[in-house]
């Protein structure tokens, strides 16, 4: 009922009051003619019903047969909405654009949502998914979720896992990152030291050991053996397990250039704006920027309740800059210079006992070349697989 | 008689040799009453006599009509009509 009544809107009807000695008779032309008539009512000088609006033009033919008179009193529906609103072409062409807005760009990816779990680093994958072609503003029939998660699979190694959904114009990828699996202990192997020292304790739990607390050692030396000979000749392999301390020395070095370019601002800066709108970047100004200069960008995204939209602006702002040579005096090289050191000292040496330090300046042509040398404390036992043929 | 006569008649007689419902082969209107409120009738020719408390409607070999209060006319087409209102009676005629 409601589609008819819909029907009968979109087609735009009129109620007719219809007077005279035999209004039936006119009813009964409109039926008969495959006029069709609906809410025929009996008033007190006549009778009242509703047809199209196209068709009333035929009754007119027909009321000299009936001997009728006919009188329009009421007149609704789509075609006299767009009459009444003939000399205001713009709001039916804004209502035209909206229903082109509403069926056009569900047809585009208007979000990008990414969802991690694991070690998966999201702005990596949003990364990614650019370069495969996966962005705001690109259409949803170009993108394949199958093809795409085997791509994004191989383009990221980290990645375990992908699937790609849509949900209307949202895209949504989830990943899972590698599980790194525990070292598989398996196998005969050997411990031999990593790099050269003097061992201070021992700590065997599987095989024999070759040295002795007090032994120096030099890098690939057997330490701990995974081959044990008995007394009535059986020979028994296993994998060697323990921990050898010993002091070692550890180098670690830096090097600072004394010169180096340094950009001064030599101007007011200068700001400029962009306005992005479902991956349509429009700058807001004209003209290009001339010269050294430094950048920065601030980027605005609208959100309306929680939902990012893909409507954003974007304001950068260009200091003008002149580049020139500095040379870093004495103490500012040496205080450059001593944090570095600090910072790969720090680095290098994660999880090792530092005894002593001693630290060496050396000046190698223009730059300064800072070296530590560490005595350390530090595991130097190395699993080595072995196999018997 | 006249032929569409014949032909009319010769439908009724086959209708109750094959026992098939009234008015397949014979014509005639058929009439479909929801309660009291409203009745679809199926083979209408035209309008005979209208008024709120007497509808009276060609039904081809004969005249239907419908008594009752607040009677008006829901649709009407060139084989169909839909009455509706609040019907107390209705009585066959020709």
């Amino acid at each position: 009922m409601l589609f008819l009544r819909l029907l009968r809107w979109l087609n735009g009807w009129v109620r007719v009051s219809v007077k005279g000695r035999y209004p039936e008779r006119l009813v009964n032309l409109c039926a008969n003619r495959g006029i069709p008539v609906w809410q025929v009512r009996r008033r007190r000088e006549g009778i009242d019903c509703r047809l199209f609006a196209r068709d009333y033009r035929k009754l007119h033919a027909f009321r000299r047969q009936g001997g009728v008179h006919l009188r329009v009193t009421r007149k609704k529906g789509l075609p006299f909405l767009c009459r009444r609103y003939r000399r205001r072409p713009g709001l039916l062409i804004g209502l035209a654009l909206f229903c082109a807005f509403l069926t056009v760009m569900p047809r585009f990816v208007w979000r990008v949502e990414v969802r991690s779990r694991g070690d998966v680093d999201e702005a990596t994958v949003v990364s990614a998914l650019d370069e495969l072609g996966l962005r705001v503003g690109v259409p949803l029939a170009r993108v394949d979720g199958a093809d795409l998660r085997h791509r994004l699979a191989l383009a990221l190694p980290e990645v375990s896992w992908a699937a790609v959904n849509d949900d209307g114009a949202v895209v949504t990828v989830e990943v899972r990152g590698v599980e790194e699996k525990p070292a598989v202990k398996e196998g005969w192997a050997n411990l031999v030291a990593a790099r050269e020292g003097q061992i201070v304790a021992l700590y065997v739990q599987s095989g024999s050991a070759a040295v002795k607390v007090g032994d120096a050692v030099t890098a690939g030396q057997l330490l701990v053996s995974g081959t044990e000979v008995y007394a009535d000749g059986r020979t028994v392999f296993r994998r060697s397990e323990g921990q050898v301390l010993a002091e070692t020395e550890r180098t670690v070095t830096v090097r600072l250039p004394l010169t180096r370019v340094e950009s001064v601002p030599c101007g007011a800066p200068l700001t400029r704006r962009v306005v992005s709108a479902f991956g349509l970047t429009i700058p807001l100004y004209v003209g290009r920027l001339e010269g050294d200069y430094e950048r920065r960008v601030t980027r605005q995204d609208m959100v309306v309740d929680g939902i990012t939209l893909p409507l954003w602006t974007a304001q950068a702002t260009f200091t003008p800059v002149h580049r020139r040579e500095v040379t870093l005096t004495p103490e500012q090289a040496d205080r450059e210079a001593a944090a570095l050191l600090d910072e790969a000292v720090a680095a290098e040496l994660e999880g090792v006992e530092i005894l002593s330090r001693t630290d060496q300046t050396a000046v190698e042509g223009d730059a300064l070349v800072l070296t530590a040398v560490c005595q350390c404390r530090e595991n130097v036992a190395r699993v080595v697989p072995f196999s018997v043929e | 008689m006249g032929k569409k006569d014949v032909l009319r008649r010769a439908g009724e007689k086959l209708d109750r040799v094959l026992e098939w419902p009234a008015g397949t082969l014979g014509g005639g209107a058929r009439i479909e009453l929801l309660a009291d409120r409203e009745a679809t009738v199926d083979g209408c020719r035209g309008i005979l006599s209208y008024s709120d408390e007497a509808v009276r409607l060609n039904v081809g070999n004969g005249a239907v009509t419908f008594y009752g209060q607040g009677l008006f006319l829901k649709a009407l087409t060139d084989r169909e009509a839909i009455l509706a209102g609040r019907i107390t009676r209705v009585e066959f005629g020709s």
